[in-house]
C-alpha cells in the first residue's frame, strides 16, 4: 500500500483524534445518563417509602380517633349501668380498669400494652352486656340502649380500621425488607410498624354450649 | 348542551370526539402503558436510528426512562394501598372498590340512543357519581381524576364509558363530613354558643334571670355557662351519631387520583410490565448509542 502524502497523513491523524474524542464524549454522556437514571430511581423509591410511611401513620391515627371516642363513651355506659346493677360492681370495675389501661397505652404509644388492654376491655364489655340481660329495667333504658349501640358500632369500626392499618403496616414492613428498597430503607432508617394483633382469646371460635352450661 | 355530533348520531364523529377525550383524561402515562404504544414507540426509535445520528437515540431513551419511573410509581401506589371499607371510612389515601351508580334523583346520563352512563369522555366528564361498596356510599368528583376505562359490556364495544352497575375502583383521598370523624374544638364551640346567646339578651334574661333583677348576675352567669356546655356536648354527640357523607375529589401532592373500571390487579400488572419494557428500552437504546451497531 503506497504511503499517503504527508498532508493527507496529517488529516487522517486529525480525523482519528476527533473520532476518539466523540466516542469519549458519548461514553461520558451515557455514563452520566445511567448514573442520573439510577439516582432518579433511588429518589422515586425514597419518595414511595415516605408516602407509605405517612399513609400508615394516617391509618393508625384513624384507629386512634375511634379508640378515644369509645373511651369517652365508656364512663357514660358504666354510669348508666351503675344505676341498675348494684350487685355487679366487679364487672363494671373491670371495664373501667381496662379502659384506663387502653388510655395509658394510647398515650405511651405502646402497641403491645394496647393489644393486651384491648383484649381485656373486649372481654369486660362482653361480660357487661351479658350480665345486663339479667336486668330488665336496664335493658329497657333508652340511654343504655343508645350507649350500647354506640359502643358496639364503634367496636365494629375499630375492627375495620385496625385491619386497614395492619394492611398498610404490612405493606410498609414488606417493602423495607425487599430489594432494592432495603438499601434506601437502611440508609434513611425507615422503621417497621407494629401490627395491632388479635389475641388467641379473641380469635378462637366461641363455644356457645360452654357458656350455657356454666 | 350536547355537541352537534351527538344529536345527529354520527357514530364515527362520536368515536373521534371520544378518542382525544380518552387520551386527555387517561394521561400520557396510561397511553405509554398500552401494548399498542410499545409498537409505535419501537417504530419511532427505529426511525431515529435509521434517519438520524445514533446520539439522537438518547432522546427516546430519556423519555423511556421517564415513562418507566412514572409507570412504576403508579404500579406501587396500586399495590401498596389497601382497600378500605366505607363502613368505617378510614380517612386519608385509600382504595375503594364497589359498584358505580348515578346520584340519587338522576335516572339517565349520557347521549340519546345510547345506554345510560355515569361517565362518558368527551360528553359527560365532570358530573359526580356514586360508588357503593355494600357498606356505604361515596360521592366521587372526577374533575381532577385520571380515568381509565375498558370497553363496555354492551353492544357498543367501541364506546369508552363507565356504566351504572359496573365494578369501579378509586384511589384517592377520602374525606368524610360529619359522623365519627368530626374533630371539634369544644372550647371554641363554647365561645361561639355563648356569643350567640349573648346576642339575644332578652332570651337570656327570660331563661336565666332567676332573681328577676333584669340582669345576669355572676352566679346566674355560671348556670348560663353550664347550660351552654351541656348544649355543646349534646350537639357534638348528635353530630357524631349522624351518618357521615363520604367524598373523594382528589389526592395530596405526589399521589394519584385514579378512577377505573379495570380490575386493580390487571391495571397494576399492566403498569409493571410497561415499566419494565420502558426500562429495557432505556438501557437498550443507551447500549446502541455506546456500541453503535
Amino acid at each position: 500500500m503506497p504511503a499517503l502524502p504527508p498532508s493527507f497523513a496529517k488529516l487522517d491523524k486529525a480525523r482519528l483524534t476527533i473520532d476518539n474524542n466523540n466516542a469519549m464524549n458519548t461514553g461520558l454522556i451515557i455514563f452520566f445518563s445511567l448514573l442520573g437514571g439510577l439516582l432518579l430511581w433511588g429518589i422515586l423509591l425514597y419518595n414511595q417509602l415516605v408516602v407509605l410511611k405517612n399513609n400508615t401513620q394516617k391509618a393508625w391515627s384513624n384507629t386512634d380517633i375511634l379508640l378515644k371516642q369509645r373511651n369517652e363513651e365508656l364512663p357514660k355506659l358504666v354510669a348508666v349501668c351503675k344505676e341498675h346493677m348494684q350487685y355487679e360492681q366487679e364487672t363494671l370495675q373491670k371495664v373501667m380498669e381496662a379502659r384506663n389501661l387502653v388510655a395509658s397505652a394510647l398515650q405511651s404509644g405502646n402497641m403491645n400494652a394496647l393489644g393486651a388492654a384491648e383484649d381485656q376491655l373486649r372481654i369486660g364489655l362482653g361480660n357487661l352486656f351479658a350480665v345486663a340481660e339479667a336486668y330488665p329495667e336496664l335493658k329497657a333504658s333508652e340511654s343504655f340502649q343508645h350507649l350500647r349501640e354506640r359502643v358496639t358500632g364503634l367496636e365494629d369500626s375499630i375492627a375495620d380500621r385496625r385491619e386497614f392499618y395492619n394492611d398498610f403496616a404490612n405493606n410498609n414492613n414488606t417493602r423495607i425488607e425487599q430489594f432494592p428498597d432495603v438499601i434506601i430503607a437502611k440508609a434513611f432508617s425507615f422503621k417497621h410498624f407494629r401490627l395491632m394483633s388479635f389475641s388467641v382469646e379473641e380469635t378462637r371460635d366461641v363455644d356457645v354450649a360452654a357458656h350455657f352450661s356454666s | 348542551m350536547l355537541p352537534q355530533a351527538a344529536s345527529n348520531f354520527d357514530w364515527f364523529q362520536i368515536a373521534d370526539h371520544q378518542r382525544y377525550a380518552v387520551l386527555r383524561r387517561g394521561g400520557l402515562m396510561n397511553l405509554a402503558a398500552l401494548p399498542s404504544f410499545a409498537l409505535v414507540w419501537g417504530a419511532v426509535c427505529l426511525l431515529v436510528y435509521t434517519k438520524l445520528e445514533h446520539a439522537w437515540l438518547l432522546l427516546p431513551a430519556t423519555i423511556s426512562l421517564w415513562f418507566a419511573l412514572g409507570l412504576f410509581r403508579r404500579y406501587r401506589l396500586i399495590v401498596d394501598t389497601p382497600t378500605s371499607s366505607l363502613s368505617s371510612s378510614a380517612q386519608g389515601y385509600v382504595e375503594l372498590a364497589g359498584t358505580v351508580h348515578l346520584p340519587e334523583g338522576e335516572s339517565y346520563r349520557g347521549l340519546p340512543n345510547l345506554p345510560a352512563t355515569v361517565w362518558l369522555p368527551g360528553y359527560v366528564e365532570n358530573e359526580p357519581f356514586v360508588l357503593d361498596d355494600g357498606y356505604g356510599r361515596c360521592l366521587l368528583f372526577p374533575q381532577k381524576a385520571e380515568i381509565i376505562t375498558r370497553p363496555g359490556n354492551t353492544h357498543f364495544s367501541w364506546l369508552h364509558a363507565i356504566y351504572p352497575g359496573q365494578t369501579l375502583y378509586a384511589l384517592g383521598e377520602l374525606r368524610t363530613h360529619g359522623g365519627d370523624n368530626i374533630r371539634v374544638n369544644r372550647s371554641a364551640r363554647l365561645v361561639e354558643v355563648l356569643a350567640e346567646w349573648k346576642a339575644k339578651p332578652q332570651l337570656l334574661l327570660q331563661s336565666f334571670d332567676a332573681n328577676s333583677n333584669g340582669q345576669i348576675d355572676p352566679e346566674e352567669w355560671q348556670s348560663v355557662r353550664t347550660a351552654a356546655e351541656r348544649w355543646v356536648e349534646e350537639d357534638i354527640h348528635e353530630q357524631k351519631l349522624a351518618p357521615g357523607m363520604h367524598i373523594m375529589d382528589g389526592a395530596n401532592a405526589g399521589q394519584l387520583f385514579l378512577i377505573t373500571n379495570i380490575l386493580p390487579e390487571v391495571l397494576a400488572a399492566r403498569y409493571r410490565w410497561a415499566s419494565l419494557l420502558h426500562t429495557l428500552a432505556w438501557l437498550g437504546l443507551m447500549l446502541i448509542v455506546q456500541i453503535g451497531f
